[in-house]
């Protein structure tokens, strides 16, 4: 079993789910892209009142060093990040 | 000192700090470029701005942006970049640009470089909270614009 931790930035923030992160348990290594699919399911369940389509398609997972790519695969058990849109300065 | 200093922080940006060791003995100009909460925006009236940023890769990407423009106008250019996070009334420092060069061209050209990337690759988000109690995240630039990946 992995267990996925993504951190909520920006307009997910307001997604009307309470924590500023979502956990994901996966039965095993999964892609960038299979993630995807179980991170809108699960914020699906937990912000059901929330338009997020969208956005998650504007949006790029990551770690803490670089954005990850759509075949990139998640072995174990980590912390990501989704990151809608930018917009600093 | 170091050739390159990124930070992301809640910190208000003290300028002397900031202003101190961003030069060297052999450069003749420095460039600082501060961005501050505006207003208005859109013809609304800004009453602050909050800013959200996943820190660890912000400043990562600070300090590759600074790397680049590094290899365009001069290896020895220095660089100081700070960016604010949390709730900025009006007239506050959001950003921080520093750049120290041999010339003026370079430090000029390094930090509108510098910052016309952050715009749009530094994970940095800006909610505005307007008259009235409105609040928007602002729309920006979409990471992930190479990637191809399914809409779910």
């Amino acid at each position: 079993m992995i267990q996925v931790k993504v951190e909520l930035y920006g307009a997910f923030r307001n997604c009307g789910w309470t924590e500023r992160e979502v956990d994901i348990s996966l039965s095993g290594p999964v892609t960038v892209a299979e993630l995807r699919r179980a991170f809108a399911e699960r914020l699906g369940e937990l912000a059901p009142g929330f338009s997020f389509e969208r956005l998650l398609g504007d949006s790029a997972f990551a770690n803490d060093t670089r954005l990850l790519e759509p075949n990139d695969r998640i072995e174990a058990s980590c912390r990501l990040a989704i990151l809608p849109p930018v917009c600093g300065g | 000192m170091e050739q390159v200093v990124c930070r992301v922080s809640e910190a208000p940006i003290d300028l002397a700090r900031f202003v101190s060791g961003l030069g060297a003995p052999g450069h003749g100009a420095q460039n600082l470029f501060f961005g501050a909460v505006r207003e208005t925006n859109h013809g609304k009236r800004v009453l602050a701005v909050s800013y959200d940023a996943f820190a660890p890769l912000a400043e990562a990407t600070l300090r590759d942006i600074c790397g680049e423009a590094a290899g365009r106008w001069g290896e020895d250019l220095r660089f100081r970049v700070l960016h604010r996070t949390g709730r900025l009334g009006v007239g506050e420092l959001s950003v921080a640009i520093g750049v120290s060069s041999r010339h003026r061209e370079e430090s000029y050209q390094a930090s509108r470089y510098v910052i016309e990337e952050l715009k749009k690759r530094a994970p940095i988000w800006k909610k505005e909270h307007y008259e009235g109690g409105e609040t928007e995240w602002l729309k920006g630039h979409a990471l992930c614009q190479g990637h191809q990946h399914e809409r779910v």
